[in-house]
């Protein structure tokens, strides 16, 4: 089902909705393409070591910039497809009105915790700013370019827990979360 | 001020009564984490501004590349042909053997389990082309389920092992110590399996039926598919174990080199479509998503127990008690194998490595050899009814009938032996640290 279902097309606000979902797809595009893009520096950089006296020795920094940029971007697109890990062994348990009730609690819980997050997120970012912080290292990228990521993934995060939650008790949620997959 | 236990009382049980009620592990771990540090400083929010930039450090890390790295590795066996290639070249090989099609399984299985981290990826991959050919002959569940779950567990071992990166990022070891610490305890139980087989179908024919219509094919037709399917992956092995081994690159480059020399296998065996590749990136961004993001609140989370006197209070407990080294990691094995049972893998890592951590630093107890332990017992977590993760991908590809407690049934010989090699592996911790005591 279409996280966007409910929703009359044509409108302004469909539109709306129809953009913020190819954003959210968009970010999470972007960190598998950034994924690619670190494969490919980090082999550079080695077989340019290997066989030749140069190398990339920005290589190192930009890759770990990346690092921080992944799991933030695809952050919000977990949230929307229901794909972060959770320990669902008890809930499973519950009957069945029970753990309805207790989902649309865990989901407002969960877009409150995103906006916390996301609260001092912005104010990491804006002192990081104020006081022009700078990565001390070859590559001089500003903190707080890294640091806006958390105010952006939470903050989107928690629209989209929003919006699930928004979804469970007006009905219209997938009846049957996708599996998840798992590192193991 | 709470006194430590109080403190750690309170913040390990409502970490685990809010996991229980399903919120994702991510946002448990940072709840509790926030909340703690909000009370403890008596409701000044500037602390929580430093977890967010402590967080934001732990991501920052070079090393935390082969998470991805590995896990792109996986997908790409997982979309390509080159495991069913693989798998048909090795079959060539085995000849009328007690439980043939279950040694196919973990000889297959032990060379995808170098080839890719995914355990899920690998138990489906062997589940879907071996099981149906098996269950047609008759073989039981022990010698067709069994070899499928434990073999492609192996993957979760053998490096590229996302969950070994993982693990060493969290308790701060070396990842290519780790890495090749688990090389040899991999193949030991995949050995071990084999013996299993070999000697119960020795004993019992009836367990694993001999195919009588086995068609035999020329010496060198064999040698040309292994050449052909099987030579070329050592190329992938290579660049993740033999660099590391030989000291030529770091364990962060060897992973990109062997994720572009899988894609650029699949590629020479035209075996993976344009849609296959973009699935491949897409799970890739989907799962290294979410354990990244786990790994950073889960350093936040150790923070809090340091910041909270926690740590040194239990610390310091544990001076005290003078216990042996040998009582604190059976203690320590138990609790994983129950939580293992339950929970997922790096939730549990999470959960428990910033208490166990200082804790062997303090007993003086070598890091590297008790990861291996943990990591098979993790590995064990993967089989354990009611949850195990692999008895529900059994489930899914084995046939309608099977029910749960025949995969059960066929999982138990293989968890014992896991159970036994841990022990060996306790007795001669030389098993997994012989091999990172030769890197170059």
């Amino acid at each position: 089902m279409n996280a966007s279902s409910g929703e009359r097309t044509g409108t302004v606000s469909s539109y709306l909705v129809k953009g913020y979902d190819a954003l959210i797809s968009a970010f999470a595009a972007l960190a598998g393409l950034m994924i690619l893009f670190a494969t490919a520096v980090v082999c550079a950089d080695v077989l340019l070591r290997a066989l030749s006296k140069h190398s990339l020795p920005w290589a190192f920094e930009v890759t770990e910039f990346l690092l921080v940029y992944i799991p933030l971007l695809t952050f919000p697109w977990l949230a929307r497809r229901q794909q972060h890990i959770i320990i669902d062994v008890f809930t499973n348990w519950l009957p069945p009105r029970i753990a309805y009730g207790l989902r649309i609690i865990v989901l407002l819980v969960a877009a409150g915790i995103c906006v916390w997050v996301a609260y001092w997120g912005t104010f990491a970012t804006l002192t990081a700013y104020e006081r022009n912080v700078v990565n001390a290292g070859l590559v001089a990228f500003p903190r707080w370019a890294l640091l806006i990521s958390i105010p952006i993934g939470f903050g989107l995060a928690a629209i989209e827990f929003l919006r699930l939650a928004w979804m469970d008790f007006g009905g219209t949620a997938p009846s049957e979360k996708p599996a998840t997959p798992s590192v193991a | 001020m709470m006194d430590w236990f109080t403190i750690l009382l309170s913040v390990f049980g409502s970490l685990l009564l809010i996991l229980a009620t399903g919120l994702p592990v991510v946002l448990a771990f940072i709840l509790v984490t926030f909340a703690s540090l909000y009370i403890l400083q008596g409701g000044n929010g500037a602390i929580l501004q430093q977890n967010i930039l402590a967080m934001e450090s732990s991501l920052r890390t070079f090393t935390l590349l082969p998470v991805p790295l590995f896990i792109l590795m996986g997908e790409i066996l997982w979309q390509s042909s080159i495991a069913t290639n693989a798998l048909g070249a090795i079959d060539k090989w085995l000849g009328r053997v007690p439980g043939r099609l279950s040694l196919l399984t973990v000889m297959s299985g032990t060379v995808f389990s170098a080839l890719s981290g995914s355990t899920m990826a690998n138990t489906a991959i062997l589940g879907k082309l071996l099981l149906p050919d098996m269950h047609k002959r008759g073989y039981d569940p022990v010698m067709s389920m069994g070899p499928i779950m434990s073999s492609g567990a192996l993957a979760m071992l053998i490096p590229p092992s996302a969950l070994a990166v993982v693990y060493a990022t969290i308790a701060q070891i070396s990842i290519g110590a780790l890495l090749m610490a688990l090389i040899l305890p991999g193949l030991i139980l995949a050995i071990s399996y084999v013996v299993y087989i070999v000697v119960r179908c020795y004993l019992n024919p009836a367990l694993a039926p001999r195919d009588e219509n086995l068609v035999r094919v020329s010496r060198a037709q064999a040698l040309k598919e292994l050449l052909v399917y099987v030579a070329p992956l050592s190329l992938v092995v290579f660049s993740v174990v033999g660099v590391i081994f030989l000291g030529i690159a770091t364990p962060t480059e060897a992973a990109a080199l062997g994720a572009l020399s899988s894609l650029v296998l699949a590629a020479a065996y035209r075996g993976l479509t344009w849609k296959g590749f973009v699935s491949a990136i897409e799970g890739t961004a989907q799962i290294s998503g979410m354990v990244l993001i786990i790994i950073a609140a889960a350093i936040g989370f150790s923070q809090l127990l340091a910041f909270s006197g926690a740590s040194k209070g239990l610390l310091d407990y544990v001076v005290a008690l003078s216990a042996n080294p040998t009582v604190v990691i059976l203690l320590m094995m138990a609790l994983i194998l129950v939580l293992g049972c339950f929970m997922e893998q790096i939730a549990i890592m999470s959960i428990t490595l910033p208490i166990f951590v200082p804790i062997l630093k303090l007993l003086g107890i070598e890091p590297v050899w008790f990861a291996v332990m943990m990591l098979i017992n993790l590995e064990i977590g993967l089989m354990t009814p009611p949850f195990g993760l692999l008895l529900f991908v059994m489930k899914g590809v084995a046939p309608p009938e099977v029910t749960m407690q025949t995969i059960y049934r066929a999982a138990t010989p293989y968890l014992i032996i896991n159970v036994l090699v841990i022990g060996a592996i306790l007795i001669w911790p030389k098993l997994a640290l012989l091999l990172p005591s030769l890197i170059q």
